[in-house]
């Protein structure tokens, strides 16, 4: 969005704001909070628009700080704002786009988790990659394995390949043991492993070897993973809507967790250079959905 | 009836295929290259590079111009073969035999002459490793652990216009693992009968950025057990090859990567005796190689690469021989310069007769110049019972070389032994630039400009040392048209110092029905060069340290000679123009995730030479030619997470000719036969394995018919591998049986045979 959108959304958003408040004066308001404004931001009010209009939204930046109520609704978006010592003081404090590690620190009321879960990418990886043998998973160190396995059933457990960094020299050995014998990489978040320096090492090591990695998020769809399921703006802005509006019937928060709301994507590339045949979307989402 | 089992399985996976599944187009590229930066921002710290960029991606199936097989590394394993000739039988329209007197094994991509397998290009990891002087590939010299191969990739039908001349009937290309994926040890015992013994094993590390595999192996086995009149296994064909080779991978940084690999390898083969020969004449071969490829990714969309490799072979092959005096004797090579059929039936004369005084009287004949040609025409047709063409000038020849006969009648059949050789030393360097461009999303290129230097050294073959360079330029351009179309178009130029250039072209077109199904149109040419030997032959057999003779000699060469003199027609490459038609799926088919492809093809072969430069070879022409009309599939199935079946067919119609005029009837028949000895007209590959965490398995099946091979081939094998924890380490036990029908009878040359239908061994590998 360039500037002059910008200016544009802003003006029907006080418009809005000015016509709307009148008439449904005991409105809730929602408080966005991030450092700077981005088209990304403006597309997500949109679509908390579109779901809840019953809502006043507001976007607060460090540009154009907002007027924030203690009754609002406040959305932490991102990490750093996630504990940000001035939006301590507001008790409706939601975070968005940080990850499950992240919130742990975060001190809020809810949060929503950007990445997706990994027992979902697994049923994913499993769905779109089916066979007997396991799926190849790296971690840092046993803390983040015994981390990753509160979050997965016995059963689930036991698809996978675990493979600790720490244990050896470097990433390519890791990479070696973790591929033998798997028919996958499966991804999750952390940047120690994934991250810039490595992605090009482990999609490289994997694609050689006929494998794909599955996620751990959509960045690394861009890189050359396979496939991830990922909650867009929509998703995200949903599972707002979900907590504020169950806060406002309950009086309790949900808690902290990953987003139910999510799509799949594909790297169509990789799908044709390794002749993988992709089910149907509406199917996929139907196999995730079964138990 | 296997026209209704295609169009029932085509039919299937058709209706599969466009039912369950969805074109990948219908994802939205948008949902990962939006703007939607807070992920990178706050959670990555920096955007992540896109690494499996489209010039890095390989080819999807449905869009390569060509037919290919692709055998992996896991199926190499389950199959259990040894050797990758082994591997090859499950290639379909490939056959796999022998040429007479030779043990290593022979292969044709449809149709070829057994004796020289001088039609398919092999690399191993872009290396050639077909050989120049005499072209051929001798698998024992490759020195190549099957352990080690990632996995083969067959180019069924010519395709020069990638990888150049000799890539004739296809291309099979071995590709080894890299060097970061053999990491720890592995070590392997297998043991079985026919004298099978192999010791392999193989070692990889990383560092940081580097990272290194060491292989060696030692491979033996008796070969066939075929006999000649002594009834005894006296077919020599074992062999003992070992080899070491070193492979190097090093990143030099963000963009660029270095693979280095060196190899030295010896071993030695078993021969046949024959003719003269006093002793078996052995092959030892040592070779080595050094190999250099340094990849740059300029961009995203730009890749090259600059591959250099040097490999030399020495061949020791020295006999003792015993020859008849007079077949040393100039005056007879003259003799038979002139005239080669009667200077061998001069040569010949003390074994025509039983009687030795018929011989003296017909030799002192001649050397007292009594016969005039009609009247030795007559006696050589009453002999032999063929016609032969004799001039007074023949006769006049004749009667000088027998004049050096000191006391005819106990001179004439005297014998003189001393030592010969078939030594060849050969090498090659090879310099390549590749360029890889992605002009836009719809546009890719890979060009590229190479050079070539072949040479060889030997007394017997060429008097001495030869060579030939080669200068070549490659484009290859792909073109998407939407979403259903893919075209092809190449070629490669190709400069030779010592034959004709030539450019061989390939044109396909890809009709995408969907991402993984379509159907192709590929026509394309290729040559093949003729070798050093066919090219700059002066083939000269010398015996050294002769014992005391009447002609006093103690070092001559043989009679028979084989060098192109200079009026002679030189031979020209052999061609071919392929026509295919192709249809290929990869799809779901109740449940199974199945990949089928089937082909049906016409191809032309002219200027073909069809005997190899020996001796005796005295008609050597580009007379032959061959027309090959057939239909081959290739189903692959994944039956579930743990069975999966293979199946091939292929019918082959072939019509070849012999289109000169300097042949008999016979030696016409006999050409002929040659070039369709390998082939069978109908061949089908069946094999079902099995692949679990407690043990896996595979049963295969093989049949030929005896359309132009001796006897119907079928073969059942059958592999078994069992995962065992030894001492803590990871270990596997594995059992091969391979079973004959007919063993007894020869495939394509009588003494192919083994004495016992089954062919077995056990295999013990141990990881750490």
């Amino acid at each position: 969005m360039d500037a002059r959108n910008l200016t544009m959304f802003y003006v029907k958003l006080l418009l809005f704001s000015f016509i709307s408040c009148p008439l449904f004066a005991a409105q809730d308001n929602i408080v966005l909070v991030t450092e700077k404004n981005t088209s990304a931001l403006s597309k997500l009010v949109s679509h908390l628009s579109n779901i809840s209009p019953q809502f006043n939204y507001h976007v607060s930046t460090v540009e154009n700080p907002a007027s924030i109520g203690l009754d609002d609704y406040v959305i932490a978006i991102g990490a750093k704002q996630a504990v940000h010592a001035d939006l301590l003081k507001y008790p409706k404090r939601i975070a968005v786009m940080l990850t499950a590690k992240q919130a742990e620190s975060a001190d809020v009321a809810s949060s929503i988790f950007i990445e997706p879960p990994l027992a979902r990418q697994l049923k994913l990886a499993h769905l779109l990659i089916p066979g007997s043998k396991k799926l190849g998973l790296l971690v840092s160190n046993d803390d983040d394995k015994n981390r990753i396995f509160t979050t997965l059933t016995a059963a689930e457990q036991q698809m996978l390949q675990v493979i600790n960094v720490e244990d050896y020299e470097n990433i390519n050995q890791a990479l070696f043991h973790v591929l033998k014998d798997t028919r996958l990489l499966l991804g999750h978040y952390d940047n120690r492993i994934y991250n810039a320096k490595n992605i090009k090492n482990i999609l490289m090591t994997s694609y050689r070897q006929q494998k794909v990695l599955i996620g751990p998020s959509r960045a690394y769809l861009k890189a050359g993973s396979f496939s991830t399921t990922f909650s867009d703006l929509s998703h995200i802005a949903q599972r707002i809507i979900d907590v504020v509006e169950h806060h406002k019937k309950s009086g309790h928060w949900l808690k902290a967790d990953y987003n139910p709301h999510y799509r799949i994507l594909f790297n169509p590339q990789v799908a044709r250079s390794l002749n993988i045949r992709v089910l149907d979307e509406v199917l996929l989402q139907q196999k995730m959905g079964e138990k | 009836m296997t026209r209704l089992l295609l169009s029932i399985v085509l039919g299937w996976i058709s209706v599969a295929a466009m039912s369950q599944d969805t074109d990948l187009d219908g994802f939205d590229s948008q949902d990962y290259t939006d703007d939607f930066g807070w992920e990178e921002e706050s959670m990555l710290g920096e955007a992540l590079p896109m690494v499996l960029t489209a010039s890095r991606l390989k080819q999807p199936k449905a869009e390569v111009p060509a037919s290919v097989t692709v055998i992996t590394a896991a199926q190499i394993k389950v199959w259990g073969a040894r050797t990758l000739p082994e591997l090859m039988k499950f290639v379909p329209g490939m056959f796999v035999g022998h040429a007479d007197d030779e043990n290593n094994a022979s292969l044709a991509y449809h149709t070829s002459n057994p004796n020289i397998m001088r039609r398919l290009q092999v690399l191993v990891d872009g290396r050639s490793v077909y050989k120049s002087a005499i072209a051929t590939v001798i698998w024992d010299d490759i020195g190549l652990a099957i352990e080690d191969i990632d996995r083969i990739e067959v180019t069924r039908g010519p395709n020069a216009a990638l990888y150049g001349a000799n890539s004739y009937l296809g291309v099979i290309n071995v590709l080894t693992k890299h060097p970061e994926d053999s990491q720890g040890s592995l070590v392997s015992w297998r043991k079985g009968n026919k004298g099978t013994q192999d010791v392999h094993f193989r070692h990889g590390l990383t560092f940081d950025s580097t990272s290194l595999r060491i292989s060696g192996s030692v491979k033996a086995d008796e070969g066939f057990d075929g006999r000649d009149a002594t009834g005894s296994d006296e077919l020599r064909d074992g062999r003992k090859h070992g080899f070491i080779n070193a492979y190097v991978n090093h990143h030099l940084d963000e963009s660029s990567s270095l693979d280095v690999q060196i190899g030295y390898k010896s071993g030695k083969t078993e021969m046949r005796q024959i003719d003269f020969d006093q002793n078996p004449p052995d092959k030892t071969t040592k070779n080595g190689y050094v190999y250099g490829r340094w990849q740059k990714e300029f961009s995203a969309q730009h890749q090259s690469h600059l591959q250099m490799y040097w490999q030399k072979e020495d061949r020791q092959q020295g006999k003792n021989v015993c020859v008849p005096t007079l077949a040393l004797d100039s005056d007879l090579a003259q003799l038979h310069s002139q005239n080669s059929v009667w200077a061998d039936i001069v040569a010949a004369l003390p074994s025509l007769y039983a009687d030795s005084s018929d011989i003296q009287n017909i030799v002192g004949g001649l050397q007292a110049g009594a016969f005039d040609p009609s009247t030795m025409v007559g006696i050589v047709e009453s002999v032999t019972g063929n016609t032969i063409a004799i001039t007074q000038q023949d006769l006049d020849l004749t009667q000088v070389a027998l004049a050096n006969v000191p006391n005819l009648a106990t001179n004439f059949d005297e014998t003189s032994c001393g030592n010969t050789d078939i030594d060849l030393a050969e090498q090659r360097i090879d310099i390549e630039w590749q360029d890889t461009m992605r002009w836009s999303d719809d546009l890719r290129t890979v060009s590229g400009l190479s050079y070539r230097q072949d040479s060889a050294d030997s007394e017997t073959y060429f008097n001495g040392e030869v060579s030939n360079d080669t200068w070549r330029a490659f484009l290859n351009a792909e073109y998407r048209v939407g979403n259903w179309l893919t075209l092809n178009a190449g070629g490669m130029y190709e400069y030779e110092t010592h034959n004709d250039s030539a450019f061989s072209p390939r044109l396909a077109a890809n009709f995408l029905i969907d991402a993984q199904q379509s159907i192709r149109l590929v026509v394309s040419q290729a040559v093949r060069s003729p070798d050093l030997l066919e090219s700059q032959p002066e083939f000269i057999v010398n015996v050294s340290n002769l014992e005391t003779n009447y002609l006093d000699l103690s070092r001559a060469d043989f009679y028979q000679k084989n060098v192109v003199e200079e009026d002679e027609e030189a031979l020209v490459q052999e061609k071919i123009t392929s026509y295919e038609l192709g249809y290929f799926v990869a799809g779901h088919l109740m449940g199974t995730n199945t990949e089928f492809d089937i082909k049906v093809f016409h191809e032309e072969m002219r200027d073909l030479i069809s005997d190899p430069i020996t001796l005796q070879a005295t008609n050597i022409s580009n007379d032959n030619e061959a027309d090959v009309d057939g239909v081959e599939f290739q189903l692959s199935s994944r039956l579930n997470s743990k069975h999966s079946i293979w199946l091939t067919y292929s019918y082959l119609d072939v019509d070849n000719r012999y289109v000169g005029n300097k042949l008999s009837a016979e030696e016409i028949t006999s050409v002929e036969k040659l070039e369709r000895r390998l082939s069978s007209e109908n061949s089908t590959v069946a094999s079902w394995m099995y692949t679990d965490a407690a043990w896996s398995a595979s049963l295969s099946y093989f049949n030929q018919d005896s359309r132009h091979i001796t006897k119907p081939y079928e073969r059942y094998q059958l592999n078994i591998i069992k995962p065992i924890v030894i001492a803590g380490i990871n270990a596997e036990m594995s059992y091969y049986i391979q079973h004959n029908r007919q063993p007894k009878e020869p495939l394509n040359y009588s003494n192919q045979i083994y004495s016992s239908p089954n062919i077995y061994y056990a295999q013990l590998s141990l990881e750490f």
